[in-house]
């Protein structure tokens, strides 16, 4: 989603506490398991700012924590943590493992397609259609990316064609490349 | 292709499996930035460390496992971490059976790319510098990766164990460890020879562009193999630069800190040494 290169003077906005408290209960809500994190990742006094970024054809509004774009919310108004957030925080969504060929087109920016995910290195929990889900690849560790399930896991075994995850982020995209942590500079 | 009860399954393992797999990375990670992070910074994390030990109470054996693989970084640590540590132990100690956070993990990220070293080869063709950078960085994924360096060389070894026989490389081989860097000359078709430098990784020289000075510098085709059958990752230079080799060492490699000493040649076939010298010098230019 993020192909291009992000100008990272982003036009900051100030946000509201009730928004705060909504978008924080989402997040709970969307990712449960991290419920006992969230203090860590988004702590009730963080400073919250928000911004939008252009993406393709719409803008995504994205939240700054602590001055650290840790969190999104898509067109449809799914709230999506960065890469940089789940790869701290693996479990805090299924992951949807693709086979060796499809690393390439994942970091080339590309959806997932189906017969990645059945392939014999493709590996899948069943799922219903619009979860947010890890994208991880076949022997290897860390996720290559976020994307949400269009359609559930069962379609994707019967239908076995077509885009069966939408990509939201990818390793190496404008986002990752805006969210790199200081330290590895 | 997956049965019901097989994907079922499949969630529940993952989750417990996932975490597992990652908690050698971040405190094998702490260890190797031990020394690199500014007193502020360690601070930071053990107070992040010592805020999650009080709140999270699932007492999960991966825990307390992570908690025994964070010894030896924080050995490693100031006096100041160690006192947040300790306090940490007592927190532990005291409310719940060994309750050390594992997260956040922190995934390494190689600085050459920016993603996870287990990435790098997919984000361009040439992944040598970033091989480098894991290798003198995270050694122990470099072997999980790249495998590790030492099979390289014996592999090939093993690959011709006639010829070795023969030339009794394995006495030479013995001694020198797995840090070598050795040319081996092999004969191709009637005069030609080949040259083979094997074991310059070791030394985290980047061998593509090594092969692109080679070629240069011997006025011969010279090319990075990062895959060869016998030899495992290695430069094929056309051409005998057994004699040569000696000035490159001097111009070049220096800077890689390469010890003359570590640098041996060994011919693949016996015979052919004299007659290769004189003419085929330049190769196939
Ligand atoms: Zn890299």
């Amino acid at each position: 989603m993020f192909k291009g290169t992000i100008d990272e003077n982003l036009n900051k906005q100030s946000i509201k506490g009730s928004e705060v408290k909504k978008l924080r209960e989402k997040i709970i809500e969307t990712y449960p398991s991290i419920e006992k994190y969230l203090e860590e990742i988004w702590p009730k006094d963080a400073k919250v700012l928000k911004s939008k970024i252009k993406v393709e054809d719409y803008l995504v509004q994205v939240y700054l924590i602590d001055d650290e774009i840790r969190f999104m919310e898509n067109r449809d108004k799914i709230v999506i943590p960065t890469m940089r957030i789940l790869h701290q925080y693996p479990f805090m969504m299924p992951h949807m493992q693709c086979d060796k060929g499809a690393i390439k087109h994942i970091l080339s920016g590309s959806d997932v397609m189906c017969p990645g995910l059945t392939s014999p290195g493709g590996k899948m929990e069943n799922l219903e259609r619009y979860q947010v889900v890890a994208i991880t690849a076949e022997g290897k560790v860390n996720a290559m990316g976020i994307g949400i399930t269009v359609m559930s896991t069962e379609e994707i075994i019967k239908k076995n064609k077509d885009v069966a995850i939408e990509l939201i982020q990818n390793l190496n995209d404008g986002l990752w490349k805006l969210t790199r942590p200081a330290a590895t500079l | 292709m997956y049965g019901g009860a097989a994907q079922e399954d499949e969630p529940a393992q993952q989750q417990e499996e996932q975490p597992a797999k990652q908690v050698a990375g971040p405190s094998k990670m702490l260890a190797a930035f031990a020394g690199g992070d500014s007193d502020e910074e360690r601070k930071k994390k053990a107070k992040k460390r010592e805020r999650q030990g009080k709140k999270a109470k699932g007492g999960k054996k991966q825990q307390s496992e992570s908690e025994e693989e964070e010894q030896p970084a924080s050995t490693q640590a100031t006096e100041a971490d160690k006192g947040d540590d300790k306090e940490e132990q007592k927190v532990g100690a005291g409310a719940a059976p060994v309750e050390k956070p594992e997260f956040p993990l922190q995934v390494v990220y190689c600085r050459v790319c920016g993603v996870p070293p287990e990435y790098c080869m997919f984000d361009k063709k040439d992944s040598t510098e970033c091989k480098a950078w894991v290798l003198a960085n995270h050694p122990e994924l470099h072997d999980q990766i790249y495998g590790a360096p030492k099979p390289v060389e014996e592999g090939a070894a093993e690959a011709a164990p006639q010829q070795q026989q023969k030339k009794k490389k394995k006495v030479s081989l013995a001694p020198s460890g797995d840090s070598d860097v050795k040319i081996y000359k092999a004969k191709r078709g009637g005069k030609k020879v080949i040259s083979t430098v094997v074991g310059l990784h070791n030394y985290g020289v980047p061998l593509k562009d090594m092969a692109k000075i080679m070629g240069k510098k011997f006025a011969c085709g010279a090319a990075y193999q990062p895959d060869d059958e016998k030899y495992g990752e290695c430069i094929q230079i056309q051409g005998d630069v057994a004699e040569r080799f000696v000035d490159l060492l001097e111009a070049e490699l220096t800077k890689y800190k390469v010890p003359f000493d570590r640098i041996k040649f060994e011919e693949v076939k016996k015979k052919k040494k004299a007659e290769a010298a004189d003419g085929d010098d330049d190769g196939d230019e």
